[in-house]
């Protein structure tokens, strides 16, 4: 455990050390101002006035996913040469010539990633937290709850990318990040929104086929919209909970993948 | 005791066999050079030592446990070839951070920092970040990382590499130091100058075996040659050291002989007499290490 927090606690310092933490969080929050910015006097939509909840709730959607963009952004550039890096480099040797097994090692990066992307996300999250109370002096808790339910899709694109990295180019594996991220959002807008499901008029053995697909790939996009329910009525409050289940089986998945190809490694 | 034992170490990358069956023992409390020419797989076998590459075949025990165990790593101090390392870090927080992996409580982590920052002449340098040390420190910083949770075993590859002369002497002192401390050293090298000074044996590697290994006076030939200079040569006199010897040259009033054995040895005077020449002076001289590997590699082809 005392090599796993060692290890997490370098690559946090390694983390906060790096200009690009402040670049990425700097950009988050202005576009965090602008929303508030757009908080400023009397909202309407479809000509009618909207009250101090819609408002919210409406700021709150947007800045949720703004928070979760630049989240994305630099767990992924984080991630692609957390552990490629090390080994490119070969300091990777200092760290496996000590007690500490492969593993560990792993778990102590993967923390370290995580621990620098959470605090870009709550720093946002503050922020937006505290502006909108100051706009309309309500509290808006439920960001916090789907930004933690949301965690799950930063985990998971942490880990792909990491796994990625040791078989491939960082350039690769962030690629390959990205396209998966953007192909799970896509493939999962008409599955998981019953609604767009129903109307669905695709041939049987289509729909079978995206089916599949869909429960066999990552449930990113699933897991983002369920996150994002809680935030406002544009999404329907009884939105399945199973993508997040479906995405934490996919992160052990990926993780018992890596460490077996991690610990057959030649370094 | 047997500290390191490799048994018929065989290891194959996709297209090149890096180390051939090699067959070594290194001994509690010594110092062991391991010499050979840029890729003949020296790194390679300290990398099976630690487990960082699998083997192909043959065995490779580290205080008699398999290679890359866990509790072997925790009594070795490692110190790669051209040591890089996370440029943001400072010197303190580097050498910190290791001694976290040793599982080190605090304040022995905090003492052993400043005790080998102190040994190395780096507490100047203690609170500068990595990425702006010169090869030197960061080699010294290397060493100081292997040795802060005072292991038995040291594997040191190239561990002068890059110093300047202090810096070399600097290295040379410390490892001298451990092995008083009866700690066993390990030591990959092509600094011939340094492997002698240093070490009580070596083996030399070449294309992935170990071409000769002992101590530096059993690798040498086994009768040193002999100089010995006179007034003036003779063929006569060359015709009757030939005699005696495996090998005659004469290089202006001197002639450099291979005597065939130590009694030989010992006639070189009488026949000097005996030819009537005036002998000026006589001296003795074993191969240094650099013409024992220069030999043995070129030996082997």
């Amino acid at each position: 455990m005392g090599a796993i927090l060692a290890i997490c606690g370098n690559t946090i310092k390694e983390g906060l050390r790096n200009k690009l933490f402040y670049i990425l969080l700097i950009i988050g929050l202005l576009f965090i101002l602008m929303g508030r910015m757009c908080m400023q006097g009397d909202v309407s939509f479809n000509n009618q006035s909207l009250t101090d909840t819609q408002v919210i709730a409406l700021a709150t959607t947007v800045s949720f996913h703004i928070i979760i963009f630049w989240g994305l952004t630099l767990a992924g550039l984080l991630s692609m040469g957390a552990v490629l890096g090390d080994i490119e480099t070969g300091v990777i040797t200092v760290f496996i010539s000590k007690p500490v097994s492969r593993f560990e090692y792993l778990l102590g990066k993967f923390f370290g990633v995580m621990g620098v992307v959470l605090l870009n996300v709550i720093v946002l999250g503050c922020g937006f937290f505290l502006l909108a109370f100051l706009r309309t002096g309500i509290w808006p808790f439920k960001i916090f709850l789907s930004l933690a339910i949301y965690i799950l899709n930063l985990m998971l694109l942490v880990s792909v990318v990491m796994l990625v990295s040791l078989i491939s180019s960082r350039i690769v594996a962030m690629l390959m990040g990205i396209v998966g991220y953007m192909f799970s959002v896509g493939i999962d807008i008409p599955i998981y929104f019953d609604a767009l499901r129903e109307q669905m008029t695709a041939k049987p053995a289509a729909l079978v086929l995206f089916k599949i697909i869909y429960f066999a790939f990552p449930q990113w996009g699933s897991t983002q919209f369920f996150a994002a329910s809680f935030l406002s009525d544009l999404f329907s409050q009884k939105m399945s909970f199973w993508p997040t289940i479906h995405t934490a089986g996919y992160i052990v998945l990926v993780w018992l993948v890596m460490v077996l190809l991690f610990n057959r490694k030649e370094l | 005791m047997s500290v390191i034992s490799a048994h018929n170490l065989i290891k194959d990358y996709a297209r090149v066999r890096a180390l051939a069956g090699v067959t070594l023992d290194v001994q509690d409390g010594e110092i062991f050079g391991f010499l050979g020419p840029n890729g003949a797989g020296k790194t390679t076998f300290v990398k099976t030592m630690l487990g960082f590459i699998g083997v192909t075949g043959g065995s490779v025990n580290v205080f008699g446990q398999p290679a890359g165990d866990r509790e072997v790593r925790r009594r070795v101090g490692y110190l790669p070839e051209n040591m890089r390392l996370h440029g943001f870090l400072k010197g303190r927080e580097f050498l910190d951070f290791a001694g976290r992996l040793y599982g080190m409580p605090k304040d022995l982590r905090r003492s052993r920092t400043m005790e080998y920052l102190d040994a190395l002449n780096m507490l100047d340098a203690a609170e500068r970040p990595l990425r702006e040390y010169s090869k030197g420190m960061l080699q010294r910083i290397g060493i100081a990382q292997a040795l802060i949770h005072d292991p038995e075993l040291l594997l040191f590859d190239e561990p002068t590499s890059g110093l300047d002369p202090i810096g070399t002497k600097e290295v040379r002192d410390i490892i001298l130091s451990e092995r008083d401390k009866g700690k066993t050293i390990f030591i990959n090298s092509h600094l011939l100058s340094e492997i002698e000074r240093t070490c009580d044996r070596v083996a030399i590697l070449n294309k992935g075996l170990i071409v000769k290994k002992g101590r530096l006076d059993e690798l040498s030939s086994k009768v040193p040659s002999v100089r010995v200079e006179v007034a003036k040569t003779s063929k006569a006199t060359v015709k009757a050291l030939g005699k005696i010897a495996r090998d005659v040259q004469v290089d202006g009033n001197t002639y450099v002989i291979i005597p065939t054995d130590d009694e030989a040895k010992g006639r070189i005077p009488e026949i000097l007499i005996k030819s009537g020449d005036t002998m000026v002076s006589m001296t003795e001289s074993r191969e240094s290490l650099e013409d024992i590997f220069y030999r043995i590699i070129k030996e082997e082809g």
